[in-house]
């Protein structure tokens, strides 16, 4: 009986344990996670564009690698920035958290326009833009 | 690329006949929505928005992808889409209106002024009208920066909260839109 309840106990503190975690896990960092799909940017555009809805099915919620060339990078007051590939409005819009995008600056100030990049991020669909957020860049 | 672009430019040039030197526009525009309830306080973060202003006629049109709002928990945000936006058949959302008393505005001042905001918010294919007030800041840059904050209530977009979580998420939630325009010049 008291090896039930201390079991019993047991399972209570593990499961409140896993819950309390799911509950406070923090949004994901991205730059350890393996990507789901690696593309190249105008390779992931076209696809994209030519049909939303399988777009959706295929990309949504996924981690893509894309790799592309530097359009250009805006940053908000509040300090975040996003990367955009290719085109400004017919691109990929890549927004970086703001305490990452602080450790990436100078790599960002120095980057030119044209110049190729690959980053990882979540797909979160399109707009004009193919929006990923949770950016980070790629070595 | 053309074919689904086009819906959603017929929305942003519905504001059609527009003077090219009165045009302006963001990408990286955030809205960001706040729950506040005794139990506990939500806040999420999009900074993906993507707004035109016609400084001329007053109209604006704006556009997210509920999928780009952000929250400090995963879980929540998986809650947000899955049980509360649905944001698998809405991955939309947008907002078409005018600011009424554009008129009064004088654009080659820079300073701050207050706007009257009308016009039609669609959320999970549910359209409300919403009245609002805010900003508009001319700066010397000639780049405009436009704020509002009004309250929904969730009822009148079809978003139903479970009483599991009733006390948690409150019926009425705070948007703020901070806009930070450049004139458009394609």
């Amino acid at each position: 009986m008291k090896k039930l309840i201390i079991l019993a106990l047991i399972l209570v503190i593990s499961a409140s344990g896993v819950s309390l975690y799911m509950y406070f896990k923090p949004s994901r960092d991205l730059a350890k996670v393996k990507p789901d799909i690696v593309i190249s940017a105008k390779r992931f555009i076209e696809d994209y564009a030519s049909d939303e809805t399988s777009g959706n099915e295929k990309y949504v919620g996924k981690i893509i690698e894309v790799s592309g060339s530097l359009y250009g990078i805006q940053n908000t007051v509040k300090g975040i920035s996003t990367i955009f590939l290719e085109d400004d409005f017919f691109g990929i819009s890549c927004s970086l958290d703001s305490v990452y995008s602080v450790s990436v600056k100078s790599i960002l100030d120095s980057s030119k326009e044209g110049s190729p990049v690959s980053i990882k991020g979540r797909c979160n669909g399109i707009l004009t833009n193919i929006q990923m957020s949770s950016c980070v860049l790629v070595e | 690329m053309k074919t689904i672009i086009t819906l959603f430019f017929a929305l942003l040039f519905s504001i059609s006949a527009m003077n090219a030197q009165t045009r302006y526009f963001t990408k990286t525009g955030t809205i960001s929505f706040f729950s506040h309830t005794p139990m506990e306080d939500i806040n999420a973060e999009n900074n993906q928005v993507t707004s035109f202003l016609d400084i001329d006629s007053g109209e604006m049109v704006f556009a997210v992808l509920i999928r780009s709002f952000e929250f400090k928990k995963s879980l929540m945000e998986e809650h947000f889409n899955e049980n509360y936006m649905d944001s698998e058949k809405f991955p939309k959302s947008q907002f078409k209106g005018s600011i009424v008393n554009i008129n009064k505005i004088d654009f080659s001042k820079p300073g701050k002024y207050e706007i009257q905001i009308n016009g039609n918010l669609t959320i999970r294919g549910e359209t409300n009208q919403v009245e609002t007030s805010g900003t508009l800041e001319i700066k010397e840059s000639g780049e405009i920066d436009g704020k509002s904050t009004f309250n929904i209530d969730v009822d009148a977009y079809g978003i139903e909260i479970p009483k599991l979580v009733k006390d948690k998420i409150a019926k009425s939630i705070e948007i703020s839109c901070d806009m930070n325009y450049q004139l458009y010049k394609k």
